[in-house]
């Protein structure tokens, strides 16, 4: 018990870091990420010695993640914040680098739970599409949808507007 | 922008995440299990209590009551009344080879703990719902359950489907007894919301967030129309995928607030 415990412990140590940078991306709270890899955590000890088993026992414990992040119950139960104030924008600090993460969150938030963790599975995860559907439990092109919008949602946030057009310089009409 | 841009865009933000806590995280984690555990415990202790104790009061007592099983019955017969115990609703509830057929479909989701295959068997299903619905739409909602799991999933096609030519209009989703079940639908030229739950129950619709003439912000709510529980209206789109809200009240008290209520893969797709 002891060993499993120390064992247990050294996955924490090597993988809480990404583990609180995946759940970031997915709830866009620092607080709430935190309580996702910690419920995440607790399912993977429960079930220690099948986390062991698996062949990536990372990728299983981030199933895990993905699972609770995604279940329709903990949805109810924790019953998403009604948002009754629309977001101000952010003031101050508009660095390119903070407007830019601004805007990626903003964009983020747009999604629904599972087009969100599309993308942050195919495009921070680096995982295809087959992998992505089976971690998530729906089809290929299902998948595909979700990048599709998702990616559509991130570029018309982070796109800068099209340039416009020099305004004609204004003559008095007289040939010239 | 190119994906690439996209892929560093989430990895910078990615950065902004907090720091981890290490071992302090590790015994956080492993104090939730244990309490978890012990609750599971207890609670199994006390099912087998009041088991035993179901078991032996008619014995001890004889006047007390019927023997133990007559009681379970009576002690289900007395229970709220969950989904399961309502009869199938909707237009085509009273065909009964099209509910029968319905109930026969075979369907599973890796929605169990640990994303594990539920595959509720044919004799744990029933049919909450059939009916033809606004939009030329014949929809039916089947709940089963498998380990103790309920499941329930949703099935559709053009009206005058017949049940072998129904598909699941959603991935199939963990339910329970008391929870109205909801799939909204805007892969047509109308937005379709369906409520099902216990007759009595009444549910109002929000589209997203506005900012009113008064500068204040908020939501306008549609009340739903429907008898039995059955909830079904064409609603407004939401104004952003996850900005609705559904708000089911039962006996004065709100049972469920959904935002982001499950939809149809089809409206996925009309939405790309």
């Amino acid at each position: 018990m002891g060993a499993d415990r120390d064992d247990f412990t050294a996955f924490v140590v090597a993988h809480e870091a990404a583990l609180l940078r995946t759940a970031y991306l997915l709830t866009g709270d620092r607080g709430h990420a935190e309580d996702l890899v910690q419920t995440a955590l607790a399912r993977a000890h429960r079930h220690w010695r099948r986390v062991q088993r698996a062949d990536v026992p990372i990728a299983y414990v981030r199933r895990l993640l993905l699972n609770c992040h995604l279940s329709w119950r903990r949805r109810l139960m924790h019953g998403e914040q009604v948002l009754e104030t629309l977001p101000e924008r952010a003031v101050g600090d508009w660095q390119d680098a903070h407007a830019l993460g601004d805007e990626l969150r903003r964009a983020l938030d747009t999604l629904s739970p599972r087009a969100r963790a599309v993308l942050v599975l195919r495009f921070y995860e680096d995982l295809g599409e087959t992998e992505t559907a089976r971690v998530l439990g729906c089809s290929a092109s299902t998948v595909r949808t979700h990048t599709a919008r998702g990616l559509a949602a991130v570029r018309r946030a982070l796109d800068p507007p099209p340039a416009r057009p020099e305004p004609a310089p204004l003559t008095d009409g007289s040939p010239s | 922008m190119t994906d690439l841009d996209v892929r560093n865009a989430l990895h910078r933000l990615a950065t902004e995440a907090g720091p981890p806590r290490g071992h302090d995280t590790a015994d956080a984690a492993i104090g939730v299990a244990r309490r978890q555990r012990r609750v599971r415990a207890a609670w199994a202790g006390g099912a087998i209590a009041v088991a035993l104790l179901a078991g032996a009061v008619p014995a001890v007592l004889p006047d007390a009551g019927p023997a133990a099983g007559q009681a379970a019955t009576d002690r289900t017969a007395q229970a709220a009344p969950g989904l399961f115990d309502v009869p199938t609703r909707g237009s085509l509830a009273g065909d009964e080879a099209f509910v029968a057929g319905v109930a026969a479909l075979e369907w599973s989701a890796p929605v169990g703990l640990n994303g594990a295959e539920l595959r509720p068997p044919a004799d744990s299903r029933h049919v909450l719902f059939a009916g033809d619905l606004p939009g030329g739409r014949r929809w039916a909602l089947v709940m089963g359950a498998d380990g103790g799991q309920r499941v329930v999933a949703w099935f559709g096609g053009p009206a005058g489907a017949a049940p072998g030519e129904l598909t699941l209009l959603a991935q199939p989703q963990r339910g329970s007894l008391a929870q109205p079940v909801v799939l909204l639908d805007a892969s047509g030229a109308g937005t379709l919301l369906v409520v099902v739950g216990l007759p009595g129950d009444t549910a109002r619709y929000s589209p997203g967030t506005v900012r009113f003439d008064d500068v204040t912000v908020g939501r306008v709510w549609t009340d739903l129309p429907g008898t039995d529980g059955v909830l079904v209206a064409e609603v407004d789109r939401p104004v952003y995928v996850g900005a609705e809200m559904v708000e089911v009240v039962r006996d004065g008290d709100v049972v469920t607030t959904a935002r982001g209520v499950p939809r149809t893969e089809t409206s996925d797709e009309a939405e790309q």
